[in-house]
């Protein structure tokens, strides 16, 4: 396990349940981004941890998860636009990563400067339309159907809850992927 | 049914309003952080 040196050999059951979630999300960092997942994992798992809990915060009566809200989505966002830059600058230099947005061309320059904004913009009104039509949905069928009929699209709506916190993580590490030169992914993808 | 775009005000901290969606967050960041200080003990 990361950053904790004191950790006994013969691992307690929590131990080796928080390590099972550990080397998942190491060995998706790995696959995604083919590099070390070391300077990575913190930001990676706290996204996925994080979105997963909110979503699933619609378990609990009377509460409407934050990520079917605008406002907790943009700002899950606005983090991975940051960390993009704060990744790339750190891989790469200033340099490196200005030189990512003229690939493969120069002409490609405006195209791809749009495009860091506006997929920052796609990935928070993904999540969001996807937790909030799941509450939305589950809201109007129980207000015309019975207390059961939303049963089975509750459960429907906990297996969607639980897939988009693997697709805004792994978007995350494609999007620091595509920004962060000398990274596998990038070498393999976007160099000339 | 509240539309999905509004968001209820609880409160203002000086002038910033403050939304229920945002407490909700600042609710499940300290459960999260209470929790892994718990597992971080029990690893020990």
């Amino acid at each position: 396990m990361s950053g904790h040196r004191r950790l006994p050999l013969t691992p307690s059951r929590t131990q080796a349940a928080i390590e099972v979630i550990v080397d998942t999300v190491d060995s998706q960092i790995e696959a995604t981004m083919q590099v070390k997942p070391g300077p990575y994992r913190s930001f990676i798992r706290t996204l996925l941890v994080f979105v997963f809990v909110t979503n699933w915060a619609a378990l609990i009566p009377g509460v409407t998860p934050p990520t079917a809200r605008l406002e907790t989505n943009a700002a899950l966002a606005l983090l991975v636009f940051l960390a993009v830059i704060w990744f790339g600058i750190r891989v790469g230099g200033i340099g490196g990563y200005l030189k990512t947005f003229a690939t493969p061309g120069l002409i490609m320059i405006p195209l791809n400067f749009l495009e860091s904004i506006t997929r920052s913009f796609s990935l928070f009104v993904r999540l969001f339309g996807n937790v909030m039509s799941g509450v939305f949905l589950i809201g109007v069928v129980m207000s015309l159907a019975g207390l059961f009929v939303p049963i089975p699209l509750m459960a429907l709506d906990l297996l969607t809850d639980a897939v988009q916190p693997y697709i805004f993580a792994v978007l995350a590490m494609v999007f620091i992927a595509r920004c962060s030169p000398r990274l596998g992914l990038y070498k393999e993808n976007f160099m000339n | 049914m509240n539309s999905p775009l509004s968001s209820a005000r609880l409160f203002h901290l000086g002038h910033v309003p403050i939304a229920q969606a945002v407490v909700t967050t600042w609710v499940i960041i300290a459960l999260l952080e209470g929790a892994a200080c718990l597992v971080t003990d029990a690893c020990r």
